[in-house]
């Protein structure tokens, strides 16, 4: 085991570093003269030549990046161009909206993707197998932009209609501010989940030790939730890791449908469209180091529950 | 195909013979399924909305008529009008043209680039961890994510989220491909070529790849489906295309406005786009049932 974490662990750190350089080089590629941008149109050379110094886009493309690393593990993420503030504790506060949604919409995904996947197990198909299952479908199939749109129309917009009083369909606060986007976003996750239970509980159910539970006069429930369950969530873990990515993407467009202030909003509507390099460069950064955390953590947690995995 | 039509005409014969039962029996079994049809037949109403989208659509897609704004369904326009008056039939015609465009060269982006990649990764073992590390670092930004790397690098609009989406899918496509030729280049037949002195080009391009084709084909299919959702949510973010095109993502975002009111606006566009990836991933699914049995119901 220890062996194995090292071994995953040292995979990491290329990664890692690859993905601090994407996205130092992102920044550099873009097209135009960053300087210019700051500066805006009809700066003097001298102007210009003065941001550069001060942006250290004068020294060598190695030299650089090696600053840009020696500021990231002081956690410095330079200055925003529109606002002149660190855009570090900024990033870190939206991140920090944006992990609530996402183990939000987990807890969602995993709920109703285990109950529906194990239901259909159950009696695979019947027609609840079959309703759910393309239910399933649907739900990868949608796009969570419209499911959020949707989701608001009836339950915040027209339940206000009908009876007076309808869930909050904008912006952060409550609870109950947490639902809708937390449903939008889990669906397609709880859809992947539901398919995976299945068919894992159905592959599980074949197995000569559920024969000899039955054979032995355990009762379907208990062969169910005590032989097999625990089986069948061996591969749900790492479903769940993927679908964390799956999330952390979706999450931009939730955010956007729902004003929810999160780090995928703050990546599109304050960095991109903005042009606000630093804060394009230190939230991405941010997501994807949480992404390759949650993978390594899923990669250790499966070769702990399964000890087979660390043998191939 | 140069190949082909220069070969000696008995060897011709023998190929074709020994592809047609193949053939045959993909469409049988396909046929077979329902869901598998009805996602072809989705396909095909998309593809040919697509095509014909000139000649089909009742109304220009762009031309607005402020008399007739936000106009819900008719006879006259059986999906309603829109905020300026067009008729949201038309413009999603005109935008299954545009969203299976994205979907198609986004694909052939994806595996021109990423089935190469991986067959190289997987048969020199040499190159193998350093494509492969490649491969973590592109797969460190989580899906849509990376599309948004790459756009915020190439600029905002509908050619580079075509470029985005095909270059995000390479991962999948060199990850796919590589734990195929891994277990193909054990094969006595690959053996057998390399004894024979065939070259490793012809050997990978001639003998392992063809074998890959099953995961190639059911993977590019479900790839369209998520090309299509990707570019409406770029398209949706202000990223990809912009109005007045009529992306269907595009006419969400700017229908969305509407909701409490005219409902109808953003609701269209929205079905257009998850019954056409419902299409592909029905189909996808189907091609993976019939290609290869063992992955059977699993996603």
């Amino acid at each position: 085991m220890l062996s194995y974490i090292a071994r995953r662990l040292l995979l990491t750190i290329p990664t890692l570093l690859g993905v601090t350089f994407l996205i130092f080089a992102v920044v550099r590629l873009q097209p135009g003269d960053p300087a210019l941008e700051i500066a805006g149109q009809g700066a003097t050379e001298e102007i210009l030549r003065a941001i550069r110094q001060e942006l250290g886009l004068d020294r060598p493309f190695l030299t650089q990046y090696l600053d840009f690393m020696e500021k990231l593990v002081r956690f410095d993420l330079g200055k925003s161009l529109k606002t002149k503030e660190p855009v570090a504790p900024k990033i870190w506060g939206r991140f920090l909206h944006t992990l609530e949604l996402t183990l939000a919409a987990m807890a969602v995904a995993i709920l109703i993707g285990s109950v529906a996947g194990i239901i259909s197990a159950m009696r695979p198909y019947s027609l609840w197998d079959n309703l759910s299952m393309f239910g399933a479908l649907f739900g990868v199939s949608m796009p969570v932009f419209w499911q959020g749109i949707m989701l608001m129309l009836v339950f915040s917009l027209w339940l206000q209609q009908w009876i007076g009083w309808g869930l909050p369909a904008t912006g952060r606060g409550t609870l109950l501010h947490l639902i809708l986007p937390a449903i939008t976003l889990g669906t397609s996750s709880a859809a992947i989940i539901a398919r995976m239970v299945r068919s894992t509980m159905l592959e599980i159910l074949r197995q000569e030790y559920i024969l000899t539970a039955q054979a032995k006069g355990a009762s379907q429930t208990s062969v169910i939730f005590k032989h097999a369950l625990r089986n069948a969530l061996i591969p749900v873990v790492t479903v769940v890791g993927l679908a964390f990515g799956g999330l952390l993407s979706g999450a931009v467009l939730t955010e956007t449908v729902f004003a929810w202030p999160g780090i995928g909003r703050l990546i599109v509507e304050e960095g991109i469209l903005t042009r606000d390099y630093p804060i394009v460069q230190g939230a991405i950064l941010l997501v994807a180091l949480g992404f390759v955390l949650v993978n390594l953590l899923v990669d250790l947690l499966y070769a702990y529950i399964d000890p087979r995995i660390r043998y191939d | 195909m140069i190949n082909k039509t220069l070969a000696p005409p008995t060897e011709r014969v023998v190929e074709e013979e020994r592809l047609a039962p193949a053939r045959g029996t993909l469409w049988r079994r396909l046929r077979k399924s329902p869901s598998a049809m009805l996602g072809l037949g989705i396909v095909v109403l998309f593809m040919g909305a697509g095509l014909l989208a000139d000649w089909i659509a009742p109304y220009d897609p762009l031309r607005p008529d402020f008399g007739r704004a936000r106009e819900g369904p008719s006879w006259d326009s059986p999906l309603g009008r829109d905020e300026l008056g067009r008729d949201i039939l038309s413009r999603i015609i005109h935008g299954a043209r545009i969203s299976l465009w994205i979907g198609f060269i986004a694909v052939a982006i994806g595996v021109v680039l990423g089935v190469p990649l991986g067959a190289i990764s997987g048969y020199y073992g040499r190159l193998d961890i350093f494509v492969q590390r490649l491969v973590d670092i592109m797969l460190a930004f989580p899906g849509l994510l990376l599309a948004i790397v790459l756009i915020s690098i190439l600029g905002v609009g509908l050619s580079n989220v075509m470029v985005a989406i095909g270059v995000a899918s390479i991962p999948t496509y060199a990850r796919l491909v590589r734990g195929s030729v891994l277990a193909l280049r054990e094969m006595d037949y690959v053996s057998a070529a390399k004894a024979l002195g065939m070259s490793d080009g012809r050997i990978i391009f001639r003998h392992i790849l063809p074998n890959c084709l099953a995961p190639i084909i059911v993977q590019s299919t479900l790839q369209i489906a998520t090309a299509i959702l990707f570019a409406a949510g770029l398209g949706f973010l202000g990223l990809g295309a912009k109005p007045p095109m009529p992306e269907w993502g595009v006419m969400l975002s700017t229908g969305r406005d509407y909701l409490r009111d005219w409902p109808h606006i953003p609701t269209f566009p929205g079905l257009a786009i998850m019954l056409s990836v419902l299409g592909f991933n029905l189909l996808g699914d189907g091609l993976r049932d019939v290609l290869d049995p063992r992955l059977r119901g699993k996603l």
